[in-house]
């Protein structure tokens, strides 16, 4: 934890977390994702030589610092008029119970061999999406 | 509101949860197969992942080990940092943009095929 980190090294970690925050906050607020992608990048560098979090860990922080960060695009791209809450309200049990699900399978799935194929995928999209 | 929408919201929200990826699901699909305009797609999305943040963080919290200083610093300068990301989003073509989020997306699929890890 930060706390345990000497005063010396504190500054330049806590700088680094800004600036983590600043580009996933960039990104996520000109996108409306992708903000986690930074997030778990800089998180795996800053405790790669640390056993005291996992994976899982980091990927939980990425999760709940994303949600933080998304409340305030949220709430810009809503007070914007860019979307309807009528338009998203019939996405909110489903996300719900999808994010539960993910939580509570977190456990159980070995994602690495499932995200490399999710890779391809999306490697597709975004190719789709450049060409419409 | 079809039942794909039911199934690729949940879809989208469970792969983001197991760490799979999934934040771009939801917008892709909403994009390529809704026909509804980018920014607007974009919204959706935060505001779906909220959901699935509502659902799936009090979990992590209780099972997983945090660095809670760490998630606030990133999430608060990342709170911050959203509205300039909103402007510039603003400021371009919806075209320009699905452009900039298709390259995103190869971008970050390239990474992962890439990555070792």
């Amino acid at each position: 934890m930060l706390s345990q980190i000497s005063k010396s090294r504190r500054f330049p970690r806590a700088l680094t977390l800004a600036a983590t925050g600043a580009l996933a906050g960039l990104i996520n607020g000109m996108l409306g994702t992708g903000g986690g992608i930074i997030s778990v990048f800089a998180l795996t560098k800053i405790y790669a030589a640390s056993a005291k979090y996992s994976t899982k860990d980091i990927f939980a922080m990425t999760y709940a610092s994303s949600a933080v960060m998304s409340v305030a695009a949220a709430v810009m791209y809503l007070a914007r008029g860019s979307f309807a809450l009528s338009d998203a309200a019939p996405f909110i049990l489903p996300s719900v119970v999808g994010g539960i699900a993910g939580a509570i399978l977190l456990d159980h799935v070995k994602a690495d061999v499932f995200r490399k194929l999710f890779a391809l995928l999306v490697i597709w999209a975004g190719l789709s999406m450049m060409a419409k | 509101m079809t039942a794909l929408d039911v199934v690729i919201s949940a879809l989208a929200a469970t792969l983001a949860g197991t760490g799979v990826g999934g934040g771009g699901v939801l917008i892709i699909y909403l994009s390529l197969a809704r026909g509804i305009n980018q920014l607007a797609c974009q919204g959706i999305n935060l505001f779906a992942f909220l959901s699935s943040a509502a659902g799936a963080v009090p979990l992590h919290a209780k099972r997983r080990k945090m660095d809670i200083a760490a998630v606030i610093i990133i999430g608060a300068v990342g709170a911050l940092f959203s509205f300039f990301g909103f402007r510039a989003a603003n400021m371009i073509s919806r075209d320009l943009l699905r452009g900039i989020f298709g390259a995103f997306l190869v971008f970050g699929g390239m990474r992962t095929l890439w990555n070792k890890n």
